[in-house]
């Protein structure tokens, strides 16, 4: 197996991969799999790894992060950590800039509004609250995208009690999630597929596990 | 308003809520100012209210939506919007089971009064999410209460 700092552009003709002859699959195979356990293992996780520890990788990486393939060889390595780093700088960087300005637009003038912000009794809206929120939304997004879901950026809405919701509302679906402002409470769910009514999802659930159950439900309904 | 006395206002029964009458909410404007389309109704609109474990709202047999507006701490469209939510379509809903609310007419008595007081019911731990998603497609802006973005 070559080693890693001996890639060169020869190597990865990506222009003349042919899925069905697989021709280049084991020379990816050989290249990725033992970065990614690597980094895996020894979590190497920072923007420096590929820009200095592995130079020529960084270059390619951009370029098969384009490919089809490139995810399918990838995917069941991709958990966690490594996925999270793989979408935010490589596959979905135009999507996380969007979601990134959505986000920032919706927090405005809302996060840290204090208590009684409408004058009838609401509660504090917190940075707390809003970080959970994200954060939960961020893995939602990340693993679908990852998983090949075009799946688009949800709305993030304040509740008078502090909480947040992630509405989606498309033609295929309709999604809310709300999630308290204290993580320890449970976070409800009702989603629904037009026209399906078996596929209608209702459900309160701890928050660590929000994201499977969502991206399961996902995986079956679109 | 009428100006008979509150003590002698009558809690109404269920029937007398038509199906041609509306309730009206009022929606502040931290609900609303950041979203893409003023046209939509959100979910979030339909906030528990923690003091009466239910949804406080304003029946139009007694008052319009201008009452519901003026009633608010800050009774301007730059601050709060009102929705109305037709009561036959509610109704509707309660009957084919696709909403688990009730609508209990609840007059206040004591400063400041209110005749149209109703509270919708219902609304609990299990289908919080439901209830939320399920008025928002019922619910519109009453006529001239859209709010107005500054």
């Amino acid at each position: 197996m070559k080693k890693t700092n001996e890639i060169d552009a020869g190597d990865l003709e990506l222009e003349s991969f042919q899925e069905e002859e697989k021709p280049l699959s084991n020379k990816l195979d050989e290249i990725f799999r033992p970065l990614v356990r690597k980094y895996y293992s020894e979590k190497i996780f920072h923007e420096k790894f590929i820009e200095t520890q592995y130079g020529p990788f960084s270059k390619y990486l951009d370029e098969y992060s384009k490919s089809p393939y490139f995810l399918k060889l990838i995917a069941p390595s991709g958990t966690g950590e490594i996925q999270n780093y793989l979408v935010e700088k490589f596959l979905f960087k135009d999507n996380i800039i969007k979601l990134d300005e959505k986000l920032r637009e919706y927090s405005e003038n809302i996060v840290g509004l204090p208590d009684n912000w409408d004058e009838e009794g609401s509660k504090a809206i917190t940075i707390e609250a809003w970080n959970h929120t994200t954060t939960l939304l961020r893995k939602i997004l990340y693993d679908l995208w990852y998983n090949g879901f075009d799946i688009s950026i949800p709305l993030v809405l304040p509740n008078t009690d502090g909480s947040f919701d992630i509405d989606w509302e498309t033609e295929e679906f309709q999604l809310l999630l709300t999630i308290p402002a204290n993580i320890k409470e449970l976070v409800h769910i009702y989603g629904e597929k037009s026209g399906q009514p078996e596929y209608e999802l209702e459900v309160r659930i701890n928050y660590e596990l929000v994201q499977g159950v969502i991206v399961e439900w996902m995986k079956k309904i679109l | 308003m009428d100006e008979e006395d509150p003590l002698s206002w009558d809690i109404e029964p269920y029937e007398n809520f038509l199906d041609s009458h509306f309730f009206y909410r009022a929606v502040h404007k931290y609900l609303w100012k950041n979203w893409p389309d003023l046209n939509t109704i959100y979910p979030n609109f339909f906030s528990l209210d923690q003091a009466i474990s239910g949804l406080s709202v304003d029946w139009s047999k007694y008052v319009t939506p201008e009452f519901t507006l003026n009633s608010r701490p800050a009774p301007d469209l730059t601050t709060n919007g009102i929705v109305e939510l037709n009561a036959g379509k509610i109704k509707r809903s309660i009957e084919d089971k696709s909403l688990p609310l009730t609508i209990r007419h609840d007059p206040i008595k004591k400063p400041p009064i209110n005749r149209a007081h109703t509270i919708l019911e219902g609304i609990g731990k299990l289908n919080k999410a439901k209830v939320k998603m399920k008025l928002s497609k019922i619910a519109q802006w009453a006529p001239k209460m859209m709010p107005i973005k500054e």
